[in-house]
């Protein structure tokens, strides 16, 4: 009799929560003004999603106890409301890696907001559930051209990754491409120690470089401490520059010879490369305990002036190379033009320069409004109307994140670079310097901060080697074509089996790359067992899947 | 109901009475959300709401998971660092608390128990940071002492041998202090009587633990033991998540671990809830049976 | 009980005992050392790894940007909270519950429905998403009930404790019932005045499990002024990622000072809890006993 009462108890709640769902009244869409950025005439409510990232939500902490402004209630918001007469409101924030888990429960709920950003395999999803409005024709009308501009700046691929079958569901949140360029920083106090007074012309110049650095005791303190470059556990970060030279790309989908699409960790490129960091690893040019050196345990090697060469981010300079600075001012980073170890020149990789993708809500009535949002936004840090002081960086920086987007245009860094650049040439007067460019001026200039001079401003002109050059100067070249590169032949939501398989495939490819390096597999035989391995895991039946859907 | 029935039931009133507050709140908090289970047999987007329109596909989960080659090296690996786990988690503390119970200077005795049980407290974010560095074979100190005894240094986490060796130490090294609270408690709890008539009977400290210390606190030791036996197949996500590196993953990744990679970060959630309630149903059986042999074999109900 | 000079063995024994009690207590310190030297360490020297038991470059930058947030504040207060109401209901909940499930079969018929009833609950869960729609659906999001209902019933304490119950020697209760006491009274006056270890023990664990756990903060609440503390400084800890973090704004990488950061937390989250014990210990010493001798 008890159990029966429970059993039915149990039942009863469960029916109540599902027939309480709440079922809203559907709203009427309201009118706005002519325009990209038309006011609406009454006040549109739009209910969206923020996820802040650590750093920017630490600085708002700051900015809240300078201006009282909070996530909910800042310049932004206000901006929104004051310009649009569009009201923010979040039904969920957050920071961190929980935030996935967050957001997979907020869309449990049945309870989707307004207007949002998801990643790719969301994007599919709500879309073949028919849960989020065709923005074709919206986007047509509504983008501005600032709007299109920036997304143009990112390459075509942007937009193609979200178009299906013509159509798109929602505006992509672009950031930039040319941020997973890797860079060839090298010290040039250590090639002056050693002897070395110009760029390194080949693969193999480079590499006896390295072996100077390793050798000839270059910090000079008569013990044998030193290694060639630094290395963290994730490999790809250092290493995609360094196997780039030799035409290989061990995280990256390429084209091969036919024009298939393959991956590039399991072709034949790859061997040579991979085996000359055997050697390395095994001469004790490398920090051995890199196994379990992540990224940030891996700046040490720098900071300590263990070694002086860095193969990364062109904003590493402010996490790896200004330490190495602050314990020794001698240190003077500079980059070099990757060599090739090939007769071509070097191509690099790149991924695709997009952040998220901003959708909306089939039950929202003014779906417009997505893309107005995004007009605005952009308006304000980049736009003739708009105000980089006061939306980029003012009392803290990265207040842009503050807002509800976030998105920056490919170029960021490029034209503050080149206004900079002309500044110092004298070709442009400080005072006519806008938004962004004099934001960086002043920290590269008049601020001589160490990293942001490396950066984007100018080297210290009394070395005696050449060749070594500001990050800003290749990434010109970047963006000018002068630097080939290609991006991602994959990128969007995952394949059918690359959802189930491709972590672990990844994994694998980690295993074996690790392994190869610090000597406990071959680059030969165990190779081929890798190749194999990886191929009837489901690495075949992806390579097919991504083939069917980029190839010709 | 017989008269004889009806007279316990209303004796017995107050304690339906003390269980109903609890019972509600496992209806609602508990049973309620077990709803979830099904996603196990779905697979489920979350887009769709949890009562959406999901597509079933029965066992179809249960499938992919155990023909994934790896899955297999995966539960050894977490089955083998458990059992370690579960073992000298009672048995470091038990030695650590009748230790303790033999130290006379007070001030000795209180001062030890609060300071070994802070490292308890750290997030295994914090205590893997400190132990890649203690244990580098480069400059850690635990290798700098192995080299001045003529050995070579151990790469305790970068080393597939040494890597379980290494998580389960450390785990009760970070561990052993908090639970070594449990065993003194229970060791103060018993009747100093006992010990004195003991002496009376001519026995020295070693036979008293033997014969009066170490059962006084069998019960609890036997309790603990199987409460730990149903953690069986959890070795310890946070920890082993943040020691863990690409080289030893043949030894070091756990059923946790991987759940983590495909269930969250590949959003494979039916997969992940498909290898939850598995774990569930090992340790119920896990339990029930220590259950049984104990009531069996030791005449003891343990719950 | 007279006092023996203490033979050979026993000295040999002593001095060994206090010299592995000794060093682990001092491996102990020198760890909480080192992460306090941490906490009060310049970034530049953290990286470089340079800092051992004393601060490198000491700079009290970590606990300023901590005590000069008015959310950290605001999270403390609602862990102060959740600690408080959690911890009551926890030992509100586990003696109710643990009292009838002392009982045996033959006294209370329905006792191993029950003990089932709660113990499947232990085992058997449908995930956190069906929770969060639940308590979505509540309206308990962002409130303290999502972060003390769920664990309102700790399974494993009731069990210690219902274990302890049954050690108690049946006379007492047989007394009081002669006494005409009911079961209220049973457990009210003659239970649990006895149980103090078992009780100080399963504070203790209440308190602590309230006031470490941050996962549930994190995920039962859609925004960040409802986060208890140690879901707050779990959100400021930087990401190490800065490529997915989409950050190229070199200003703000250089500002991170994350093992700092994390280590004053660290010290901070820890501190009002490594307080506590002390002020438990007295409960373990004295009582009866958690395991009898059985014959």
């Amino acid at each position: 009799m008890k159990r029966v009462l429970t059993i039915s108890m149990v039942f009863l709640l469960i029916g109540s929560l599902v027939a309480c769902r709440k079922d809203e009244d559907p709203r009427d869409n309201i009118d706005a003004e002519e325009g990209y950025l038309g006011k609406y005439v009454d006040t549109l409510n739009v209910e969206m999603i923020k996820y802040i990232d650590p750093t920017a939500s630490s600085n708002l902490a700051r900015l809240t106890s300078i201006t009282g402004e909070t996530l909910e209630d800042n310049r932004w918001i206000r901006g929104f409301k004051n310009d649009l007469n569009i009201q923010i409101t979040y039904s969920l924030t957050g920071s961190g890696d929980t935030f996935l888990t967050q957001w997979s429960g907020k869309m449990a709920t049945g309870d989707l907001p307004d207007v949002f950003q998801v990643g790719y395999a969301d994007y599919k999803e709500l879309l073949e559930a028919d849960l989020i409005w065709d923005l074709t024709d919206v986007f047509d009308e509504y983008a501005s051209p600032l709007l299109q501009s920036i997304i143009a700046e990112g390459g075509d691929e942007v937009m193609d990754s979200v178009t299906v079958d013509g159509k798109i569901y929602g505006v992509p949140q672009v950031v930039s491409q040319y941020d997973s360029y890797k860079y060839l920083w090298i010290r040039r106090d250590w090639m002056e120690q050693v002897g070395v007074y110009d760029a390194p012309q080949t693969a193999d110049d480079l590499i006896e470089l390295m072996r100077l650095f390793v050798e000839e005791d270059p910090d000079q303190n008569g013990q044998d401490d030193t290694y060639a470059f630094s290395l963290s556990n994730d490999l790809w970060h250092n290493l995609e520059g360094f196997f780039a030279m030799y035409g290989a790309y061990p995280d990256s989908w390429v084209l091969d010879n036919d024009g298939d699409i393959v991956l590039g960790a399991i072709q034949d490129s790859i061997k040579e490369p991979l085996q000359v960091l055997q050697t390395m690893y095994h001469d004790g040019w490398i920090n051995p305990e890199f196994i379990t050196l992540d990224y940030s345990k891996s700046k040490a090697d720098i900071a300590n002036g263990k070694a002086g060469i860095f193969m990364g981010a062109h904003y590493n300079a402010s996490d790896f190379l200004l330490p190495s600075k602050n314990n020794d001012p001698e240190a003077d980073w500079a980059v070099f033009p990757w060599p090739s170890a090939t007769d071509s020149t070097v191509v690099h990789q790149l991924e695709l320069g997009v952040n998220s993708i901003l959708v909306a809500n089939k039950d929202f009535p003014n779906p417009e409004a997505a893309v107005k949002m995004l007009n605005y936004y952009y308006e304000m840090l980049y736009g003739e109307t708009g105000d980089y002081d006061t939306f980029g960086n003012d009392q803290v920086d990265l207040i842009w994140a503050m807002g509800p987007f976030f998105s920056y245009r490919p170029t960021i860094n490029l034209v503050p670079y080149q206004d900079i650049q002309k500044v110092l040439n004298g070709e442009m007067n400080v005072a006519d310097l806008q938004g962004a460019s004099l934001d960086y001026y002043e920290s590269t200039i008049i601020e001589q901060k160490y990293d942001w001079k490396i950066m984007f401003g100018e080297l210290p002109d009394n070395s005696v080697v050449s060749g070594g050059q500001t990050a800003g100067y290749y990434l010109e070249q970047l963006a000018n074509g002068e630097i080939e590169y290609f991006i991602n032949r994959f990128y969007g939501e995952p394949t059918e089996s690359m959802a189930i398989v491709g972590q672990q495939l990844g994994l694998m490819s980690l295993e074996y790359f690790t392994k190869a390096i610090s000597g406990q597999r071959n680059t030969t035989t165990d190779f081929d067992d890798f190749v194999q391995s990886w191929l009837e895991n489901g690495g075949t039946v992806m390579t097919e899947e991504i083939n069917e859907k980029f190839g010709d | 109901m017989s008269s004889k029935r009806l007279k316990q039931a209303k004796k017995n009133l107050p304690l339906h009475l003390m269980l109903l507050p609890g019972v509600v709140l496992m209806l609602v908090f508990a049973y309620v959300p077990m709803y979830g289970i099904v996603i196990a047999f779905q697979q489920f987007v979350p887009a769709k709401g949890l009562f959406g329109n999901q597509t079933w596909v029965g066992l179809d989960n249960f499938r992919i998971v155990f023909t994934y080659p790896k899955i297999w090296q995966v539960l050894r690996n977490t089955v083998w660092i458990s059992i370690w786990k579960i073992v000298l988690s009672v048995v470091v503390p038990v030695v650590f608390a009748l230790l303790l119970n033999e130290i006379r200077l007070k001030v000795f005795k209180r001062s030890v128990q609060t300071i070994i049980y802070f490292p308890y407290f750290l997030s295994w974010v914090v205590f893997a940071g400190i132990l890649i560095d203690v244990l580098s074979p480069g400059t850690g100190i635990v290798n700098t002492f192995i080299k001045s005894l003529g050995l070579d240094p151990i790469y305790f986490l970068g080393n597939e041998n040494w890597f379980p060796t290494t998580v389960i130490t450390t785990d009760i090294l970070k561990t052993f202090g908090f639970n070594t609270v449990i065993y003194l408690a229970a060791i103060s709890g018993i009747h100093p009587e006992l010990y004195d008539v003991s002496a009376v009977d001519g026995a020295n400290r070693w036979q008293q633990v033997i014969h009066i210390t170490l059962p006084g606190i069998k019960i609890i030791v036997i309790l603990l033991t199987v409460l730990g036996m149903g953690n069986i197949l959890n070795a310890g996500f946070d920890q082993v998540w943040n020691l863990l590196n690409n080289n030893v993953l043949s030894t070091g990744e756990i059923l946790d671990t991987y759940v983590y990679r495909q269930g969250i970060l590949a959003r494979l959630y039916g997969q992940g809830a498909a290898i939850a309630l598995m774990k569930s149903v090992v340790s119920l059986g896990f339990i029930g049976s220590s259950y049984v042999i104990a009531y069996k074999y030791l005449n003891y109900r343990l719950f | 009980m007279t006092k023996h000079k203490p033979s050979k063995s026993r000295i040999v024994f002593n001095v060994f005992n206090y010299a592995i009690l000794g060093i682990s207590s001092l491996i102990a310190i020198l760890l909480f050392v080192h992460i306090v030297a941490l906490s009060f360490s310049d970034n530049t020297a953290i990286v470089s790894n340079q800092v051992r038991f004393l601060p490198v470059g000491f700079n009290v930058e970590a606990y300023k940007m901590l005590f000069q947030d008015t959310r950290f504040w605001r999270a403390f207060g609602i862990s102060v909270r959740r600690v408080i109401i959690g911890v009551s209901i926890n030992m509100t909940m586990i003696v109710l519950i643990a009292y009838p499930l002392s009982k045996y079969t033959h006294q209370f018929r329905m006792r191993n429905i029950y003990m089932w009833f709660f113990f499947i609950t232990a085992l058997f869960s449908g995930g956190i998403i069906p929770m969060f729609v639940l308590l979505n659906d509540m309206s308990l999001l962002n409130t303290v009930w999502a972060l003390v209902l769920p664990t309102a019933v700790p399974v494993f304490n009731v069990i210690l404790v219902l274990n302890f119950f049954r050690q108690l020697p049946q006379e007492i209760f047989e007394a009081a019932e002669m006494d005409g006491a009911n079961e209220f009274q049973k457990l009210f006056r003659v239970a649990l005045p006895i149980s103090k270890p078992v009780l100080a023990t399963v504070l203790l664990f209440s308190i602590v499990g309230h006031w470490n756990s941050w996962f549930d903060g994190i995920l039962f609440s859609t925004t960040i002024d409802a986060y208890p503390l140690q879901s707050y400084l779990q959100t400021i800890v930087i990401r190490q990622d800065f490529a997915s973090a989409g950050i190229t704004d070199p200003d703000s990488i250089a500002q991170l000072s994350n093992i700092s950061m994390k280590t004053a937390q660290i010290i901070i989250g820890m501190v009002p809890v490594l307080m506590i014990y002390p002020l438990l210990q007295r409960y373990f010493m004295t009582g009866i006993v958690l395991g009898s001798v059985k014959e």
